[in-house]
């Protein structure tokens, strides 16, 4: 999004792809029990990908940006660009990777089909990667598309009955949704040919919203329904709390990272890179979007009250987040937009945290149901403090992320006009208070007060509360929490950046 | 960097006591007591950037938005204050009856610096970053002796903060918006706003939970007494005030003539008296001092709401307002702490009994105590002021009567503790002699921080025979009628009445908030049912909007047909793969 970049040909966007793209096709052939394998290519594979993502920071904030083009089908390049707001994804992407895999490594340990299980999981990195750094919108729709397929088998990864209904739901939703998309591109490529993103709105489409109002909102509209359904905006959300039946660090990579940032990203690229933000707002897009945002915000808080599964909580609690970055995106307001940016990565980075949490209740002590949490802080304090660190930012906390992300997106609602914003926050925050303080207040109290309740105490076999592959990376991740709040005002910090990127939307 | 010490010390005490856990047991036991037991140690490099630092503001750009503190006016005495309140009470926890000091040491730490931040805050974004830490970690120090009364208390606490967290988040956001992220800065900014009164509203009732303003104070008389002895007497002493400092920071004075100026005032009339009622029929003395930190929070609003109203007064009453709150902070932490010196620590009955007397003289306002002086300046602050609240007398005519109040409460409070069993134990003689001159030092504290603001603030002449009467006859009176009501309460016809003879359970600790607790769970209930209505709503629709055409059913006989993931996977894989690297050689040099 920053328009007037030095750019450069580099074949460094490609290698990115494949340093997930390689593992995978490994690992597919690998055998069950080449377990060392397995683990040195994820392994390999996620830490060349932050290498990469760490080394490119510099030059990207200073402007410069990579990019590599090729003609697909006759008329129609891939193109991959690293340009800032890519990059900011492909960080997260990258480093909510590295922990997701060595969390899945040990969550998986001794299960069965984990060569399908990681294969699938390096191409659905590989998919958003792709989906970051794809400079148009056919390079977006085809990863967007091989989003949907990959992640399919890891949502029905169990294959119960359970998982399978639920896998089902999530792809007939996600395919609805992306035949909805497909429309709209080719749409749009029909008129005006293939766009490229371009940081404050593509020209062509400013021209056609400008001859053709009623068909550019139309395309704009099918365009931001397809990702919708991804991002999880009521009434599309309905497959998100279903597909809670995968396995742990599949939901958190769902839920943080890759499907439904997918559809965050792409709405902020539609509204932002395609349209831009003053012709999506005469088309009448913005304020409608807004609207649904807004609603969803409070939708999903209220149903997250109900839910007694802990990950069906969570899930709803997703529902409603996701919605910030909507509803900053829908806002004209250079606040608003860094907010809705710099959410993208806190939302991730709290939410993973919180369901590698959920999953280590489950596995250690095997316990899905908020009520049955009583208690369970003291014997796994290091996961307890993880997870209330990851709820207080969640509600928005000062000095946790989750405050960064908020305060914005509050002024900046203030900033364009629509009053609204703050009531719908502040009720956002008394409602996540709502759900998230009394799993809190469960976790760290006392004595269960229902013996029925309690779970039986698991002798002390170990130092650690849990196993290290499944303790240290919700450690880590509530580490980061905490991080990138105080430290929001650092250059490189996600708030600077995003404020960079977000600058670029209003030149 | 006297700063960074100042604030990072304590954290890093906190954090050398939370990573106690991986140490070996033994060695953790021996770190803990020790932590616990040289916690005021925490204190002393806030207490030397209190007496050192200048007043220039200090920014930190990369923490949160930009993180700055200041020394002003305001913020050097009560963090003065709450130097030595926080160092006291630290230094009493190991003998506060805890089964986790070190626990207990830590959050009051974390407290500390949270509130001492609150009242050095030079920015918006400080401050409530600072409010809200502290608020939180007060939740700590309600709920840490896990009884069930406690975790009722933090339960409502809980509630209470929250609510007044949004309140006081909106307001913050406002404020923002209008310009006034510096604090210098933002009660004009409030004035100048188009939301004006609409911030002001939300400045009252977000700093009034804090500041346990009448109806919003129901959290406090459960909540500081819940608390172990020292975690009462910084959460009665310190903490409390943050929502005074929100107010002197925030409020637009002398902008708002009638409407806010009389409600701040009716509602503080209200909180100094009807505290009185409430806080007779309590028997236990925690209660009652808790009562009486109610009862005095109201004398301090009425000072802000004259603040409010009249421009003229405003500078005076901010003054007023300082000095009132680290005198009553002093004296109120002493009396806290009295509880425990009276119950465990080594001295006999007298000594402790007579320093308490000091303290509780000193609440009243009685001469030769820093209440006379403190007293005296808010009496002379608000001047002549009269509102339709008052009932036609002059503010300074009615201020007194919250005195002879205080006389009553404290009246009731001794005699409370005078009956407690006594536990003496060989400890510290240090602690004990700090607590006693805590005791007795804030007269000459008060009267100096007082005199240092003059003219703006006006000091009594220590020996004048007309001050002293007018600063006495409360005392006078209450002792009057707390003798005449402890002779009629021994007569044999009240000997079974629970009026004469109370024990809390007339009016329960927190008076209304039993009811308010039994609305707030039947409206829960009804929640709950509205919620699953909205649940099976939900779930209604979903199976009726079934499509004709069901996606999900051309789903399902895909997912039969591709059942062998490997197999698919691989395709899928191959196929991509194969797109990708055709693309890259074609076309590498587009």
């Amino acid at each position: 999004m920053t328009p007037d970049a030095q750019v450069d040909y580099s074949i460094v966007p490609l290698l990115m792809l494949l340093t997930s793209l390689l593992p995978a096709g490994i690992i597919f052939c690998l055998r069950e029990d080449q377990v060392r394998w397995r683990t040195t290519l994820n392994m390999a594979g996620a830490v060349a990908k932050v290498g990469f993502v760490v080394a490119l920071i510099p030059p990207v904030v200073s402007g410069d940006k990579l990019r590599v083009s090729m003609p697909w089908v006759p008329g129609v390049d891939l193109v991959l660009v690293t340009d800032a707001f890519s990059l900011f994804f492909v960080a997260l992407s990258a480093g909510l990777w590295l922990v997701t895999t060595i969390y899945a490594i040990g969550y998986l340990e001794g299960a069965p089909n984990r060569s399908r299980f990681f294969g699938f999981f390096s191409l659905c990195v590989t998919a958003t990667t792709g989906i970051a750094l794809a400079g148009n919108l056919i390079t977006f729709l085809l990863f967007f598309e091989m989003l949907t397929l990959v992640t399919y088998p890891l949502v029905a990864h169990r294959g119960t009955k359970d998982a399978l209904d639920g896998a089902r739901t999530y792809l007939a939703y996600t395919l609805g949704g992306g035949v909805v998309l497909l429309a709209g591109v080719v749409w749009l490529t029909a008129l005006v040919g293939p766009v490229e993103f371009t940081a404050g709105g593509v020209a062509a489409v400013a021209d056609l919203a400008a001859e053709r109002p009623g068909e550019a909102t139309a395309i704009g509209a099918l365009l931001l329904i397809g990702m919708s359904v991804k991002a999880a905006i009521v009434p599309l959300h309905g497959w998100l709390p279903i597909a809670m039946v995968a396995p742990a660090p599949v939901s958190a990579l769902l839920h943080a990272v890759a499907v439904v940032k997918a559809g965050a990203f792409g709405i902020v690229r539609v509204t932002h890179d395609l349209f831009g933000l003053s012709v999506a707002g005469e088309l009448g897009l913005l304020p409608v979007m807004a609207g649904f945002a807004g609603f969803t915000i409070v939708y999903g808080s209220i149903r997250a009250l109900a839910q007694d599964d802990l990950k069906k909580r969570l899930a709803y609690s997703t529902v409603s987040q996701l919605s910030y970055v909507a509803l900053g995106a829908a806002l004209v307001s250079p606040l608003a937009t860094a907010g809705a940016l710099v959410h993208i990565v806190h939302q991730g980075m709290m939410k993973i945290t919180l369901f590698f949490c959920a999953g280590l209740f489950a596995e250690v002590q095997g316990i899905s149901k908020i009520s049955q949490l009583a208690g369970v802080g003291r014997r796994m304090p290091l996961t307890g403090a993880a997870f209330t660190v990851g709820s207080l930012g969640m509600i928005g906390l000062p000095p946790l992320a989750g405050f960064v992300s908020k305060w914005p997106l509050a002024l900046g609602g203030l900033d364009a006009g629509t009053t609204w914003v703050l009531p719908v926050l502040i009720a956002s925050t008394l409602l996540n208070a709502a759900y998230f303080l009394p799993v809190v207040y469960a976790l760290w109290r006392p004595e269960p007060d229902d013996q029925e309740a309690a779970v039986p105490a698991v002798p002390p076999r170990r130092r650690l509360e849990a196993p290290a592959a499944l303790l240290w990376p919700p450690v880590v991740t509530a580490a980061m929490v905490l991080l990138m709040g105080v430290a929001a005002g650092w250059t490189y910090s996600p708030w600077g950046l995003a404020e960079i990127i977000a600058g670029g939307s209003y030149r | 960097m006297m700063w960074w010490i100042a604030a990072g010390w304590p954290l890093l005490l906190v954090a050398v006591l939370m990573a106690s856990g991986l140490l070996p047991r033994d060695a953790a036991e021996r770190l803990r007591d020790r932590g616990s037991r040289f916690g005021w140690v925490a204190v002393v490099p806030a207490g030397i950037l209190c007496a050192t630092a200048g007043s220039e503001t200090v920014t930190v750009p990369w923490m949160l938005f930009g993180t700055s503190v200041a020394l002003d006016a305001i913020a050097r005495p009560l963090l003065a204050m709450a130097v030595v309140l926080y160092g006291l009470a630290l230094a009493f926890i190991p003998r506060s009856g805890t089964e986790r000091p070190a626990l207990l040491s830590g959050l009051v730490m974390v407290c500390f610096v949270a509130n001492a931040g609150v009242f050095a805050a030079a920015d918006l974004i400080t401050f409530y970053l600072c409010f809200t830490v502290m608020s939180f970690a007060g939740y700590g120090l309600v709920v840490h002796s896990g009884s069930r009364p406690a975790r009722r208390a933090g339960r409502i606490y809980l509630v209470m903060t929250v609510l007044g967290e949004g309140a006081v988040l909106s307001a913050m956001v406002l404020i923002a918006r209008a310009g006034g992220l510096r604090l210098g800065e933002s009660a004009a900014a409030v004035a100048g706003s188009p939301d004006r009164d609409l911030i002001i509203g939300l400045l009252l009732l977000g700093f009034g939970v804090k500041a346990g303003t009448v109806p919003l104070h129901v959290w406090l008389p459960l909540a500081h007494p819940a608390a172990p002895t020292p975690a009462s007497a910084v959460l009665s002493g310190a903490m409390i005030k943050a929502g005074l400092v929100g107010w002197l920071r925030f409020l637009p004075f002398g902008e708002s003539e009638i409407g806010w100026g009389t409600a701040f005032m009716a509602l503080a009339l209200l909180g100094g008296f009807l505290a009185v009622p409430a806080g007779l029929l309590q028997d236990d003395p925690k209660v009652v001092l808790a009562y009486s930190s109610i009862s005095q929070m109201g004398f301090l609003a009425v000072l802000i709401g004259v603040a409010l109203a009249v421009p003229e007064a405003a500078g005076a009453c901010t003054i007023a307002a300082v000095v009132y709150a680290v005198h009553h902070g002093l004296a109120k932490g002493v009396l806290f702490l009295g509880v425990q010196m009276w119950d465990v620590e080594r001295w006999r009955r007298w000594p402790v009994a007579v320093l308490m007397a000091v303290a509780g003289l000193s609440i009243i306002g009685a001469p030769l105590t820093g209440g006379y002086v403190a007293k005296y300046g808010a009496k002379e602050a608000v001047g002549a002021a009269m509102f339709p609240a008052t009932g036609g007398a002059s503010l300074a005519e009615v201020l007194p009567w919250v005195g002879l109040g205080s006389t009553l409460l404290l009246a009731r409070f001794a005699v409370v503790m005078w009956r407690r069993d006594r536990a003496p134990s060989p400890t510290p003689i240090t602690r004990d002699i700090a607590w006693a001159i805590v005791a007795v030092a804030p007269v000459g504290a008060v009267g100096w921080l007082a005199s240092s603001h003059e003219p703006l603030s006006t000091t009594p002449d220590w020996f004048d025979p007309g001050t002293w009467v007018a600063q006495s006859w409360p005392l006078l009176v209450g002792l009057v009628l707390a003798v005449g009501a402890a002779r009629i309460a021994r007569g044999p016809r009240w000997k079974d009445s629970r009026i004469a003879h109370p024990h809390g359970d007339i009016v329960p600790p927190g008076d209304v908030v039993t009811l308010e607790e039994r609305l707030v769970s039947r409206a829960g209930v009804g929640l709950r049912a509205a919620l699953h209505r909205l649940e099976g709503l939900a779930t209604d629709i979903r199976a009726r909007l079934t499509p004709p055409v069901s996606l999900v059913a051309a789903v399902a006989r895909a997912q039969r047909s591709f059942s062998a993931w490997e197999v698919s996977g691989t395709v899928l894989l191959v196929l991509i793969a194969a797109a990708l690297g055709w693309a890259a050689v074609n076309g590498g040099g587009a």
